[in-house]
């Protein structure tokens, strides 16, 4: 075997790898915000006592959950235009992988939301509290605490999905590799870099994660 | 407004209070039945309660006495009969299960005369004391954050609490948390103060403080207060009235000194022996 790794090529390259892991993590945070924004829409409106409502969101999110992320990208990228629906590539990466792990975090503040103590509610009941303050002063500050581990590692799931992007031609860390790779028929040093790239932000970020589930659980 | 008490007009009448002048009760209940599932926890439930009147429900565990306080906070709705607070329906009036009077146009506005203290406090956890009480003046009031600082501070001091603002419940023991409960609730100027079993949860030597400030704002404000508690010597000592409830009924009522202290009903008086024998 003849392994050949090419020093001065790997630092002809990190800058732009370097600048396309930014753009990696500008699509994994962008998507986790959105992620986080319609999970709790998904949460609240699966709890309703409305029965079209819940029942609406409970079909959205199987729908999704039970179809391939890559499927999803392929059909907004490529059929949505079609239907007169017209986004640049990078935001409907962002909205299809955000909406994606809606439904993942959606259960997540379901399962936080039904752990804050009954009596929560009674109380905010009892003072005749509006709705709105109830779920923003009472009821999600108690229920996003002990959510914190579990978002966290949805994040970093995300983050590791971002590549699929690729598929839909924005120019994040694999597509960047890629291009790089093909011109100069360097695969060695560019894969390797992607993948050691990827694993050093997804490490420390899990350790911090396995680090707050310990925290929160003794608090 | 129509209800079911038009059909029968004999329900009111039976009520036993002090009413005869003519006021309108602070809180009335007319033939109020709840059952959960097959089981009946209330039984055609008729009860009247003054302005400024102190009325002690006692009863063994599983009467139906609780289960009044939390139709009246609309923590339940009840399957039959209509309740009132200050002369205004509360949410609807059922029959059977049916709604014949709906009023939940004002259900804000009348629950708004109503507070209630929990036997686990239910403060909120993550915000301090004084948050705890500022909460509903200033979300469900929307007042100016001057006045519900003033407000709560005042409550504070009146619960003995004033020095703790700044902590958070976690802090507190329990039955420094009830008062702080007392004072929340009190933020609200209730017509109608609701106490369910509120020393139940806490160590003995902490119910004391809790009942001196009960019987302390009891002396000195003009609200109706509807309590629920097993502490006799309070009950004897606060109570204008005292109903005694069994298997979600009112079995006995009167002045403290008639059902406490020479009680007619021999369910009465077994239930006050074993009370007493603990």
């Amino acid at each position: 075997m003849n392994v050949d790794w090419d020093w001065a090529y790997v630092v002809e390259i990190l800058p732009e790898l370097l600048s396309a892991t930014l753009i990696t993590i500008r699509i994994a945070l962008s998507g986790f915000a959105v992620a986080l924004a319609v999970g709790l829409l998904i949460a609240i409106a699966r709890m309703s006592h409305y029965r079209i409502v819940s029942r609406t969101a409970w079909a959205l999110t199987e729908s999704i959950r039970l179809t391939p992320l890559l499927v999803q990208l392929f059909f907004a990228f490529y059929v949505l235009p079609e239907l007169g629906i017209k986004l640049p590539a990078e935001p409907t990466g962002i909205l299809v992988i955000g909406l994606h792990y809606a439904t993942y975090t959606s259960e997540v503040y379901r399962a936080g939301i039904r752990a804050v103590d009954r009596g929560q509610w009674e109380a905010s009941i009892a003072l005749s509290l509006p709705l709105l303050p109830v779920w923003w002063r009472i009821i999600l500050p108690q229920a996003v605490r002990p959510m914190i581990p579990a978002l966290g590692n949805f994040l970093i799931q995300l983050f590791k999905e971002v590549p699929l992007l690729s598929t839909i031609t924005v120019y994040e860390l694999l597509n960047t590799a890629n291009l790089l790779a093909s011109s100069s028929f360097r695969y060695l040093e560019t894969l390797t870099l992607v993948g050691l790239i990827f694993f050093l932000l997804s490490y420390p970020s899990s350790l911090l994660t396995r680090h707050l589930e310990v925290r929160l659980a003794r608090t | 407004m129509p209800g079911p008490d038009t059909k029968s007009p004999g329900a009111a009448a039976d009520v036993a209070s002090g009413n005869e002048s003519g006021e309108t009760p602070a809180v009335r209940m007319v033939e109020v039945r709840k059952r959960f599932g097959e089981r009946t926890v209330l039984e055609r439930m008729d009860l009247s309660v003054d302005l400024g009147e102190k009325l002690v429900i006692i009863g063994p565990s599983g009467s139906g006495k609780t289960t009044i306080l939390r139709l009246i906070m609309t923590l339940e709705t009840p399957d039959h009969g209509r309740i009132e607070v200050d002369g205004e329906l509360l949410g609807c009036a059922w029959e059977e299960g049916r709604m014949v009077g709906d009023n939940r146009r004002n259900l804000r506005r009348v629950r708004r005369k109503v507070g209630m203290v929990f036997q686990h406090f239910n403060l909120f956890p993550h915000l301090s004391v004084l948050e705890n009480i500022m909460e509903a003046p200033l979300r469900t009031l929307r007042m100016p954050k001057a006045e519900a600082h003033e407000r709560a501070m005042g409550l504070l001091r009146r619960v003995g609490m004033a020095e703790k603002a700044s902590d958070y419940p976690g802090q507190l023991s329990g039955g420094q948390q009830q008062r702080v409960a007392i004072a929340r609730a009190l933020a609200m100027r209730p017509a109608v103060m609701l106490f369910d079993e509120v020393t139940s949860a806490l160590d003995p030597e902490t119910v004391g403080e809790v009942l001196r400030t009960i019987r302390e704002l009891a002396d000195e404000v003009t609200m109706a207060m509807i309590i629920v508690t097993h502490e006799m010597g309070f009950a004897r000592n606060i109570a204008d009235r005292v109903i005694f409830m069994d298997h979600g009924q009112e079995v006995e009522h009167g002045p403290p000194e008639a059902v406490l202290d020479a009680p007619e009903n021999p369910r009465t008086v077994a239930f006050l022996r074993a009370i007493l024998d603990r």
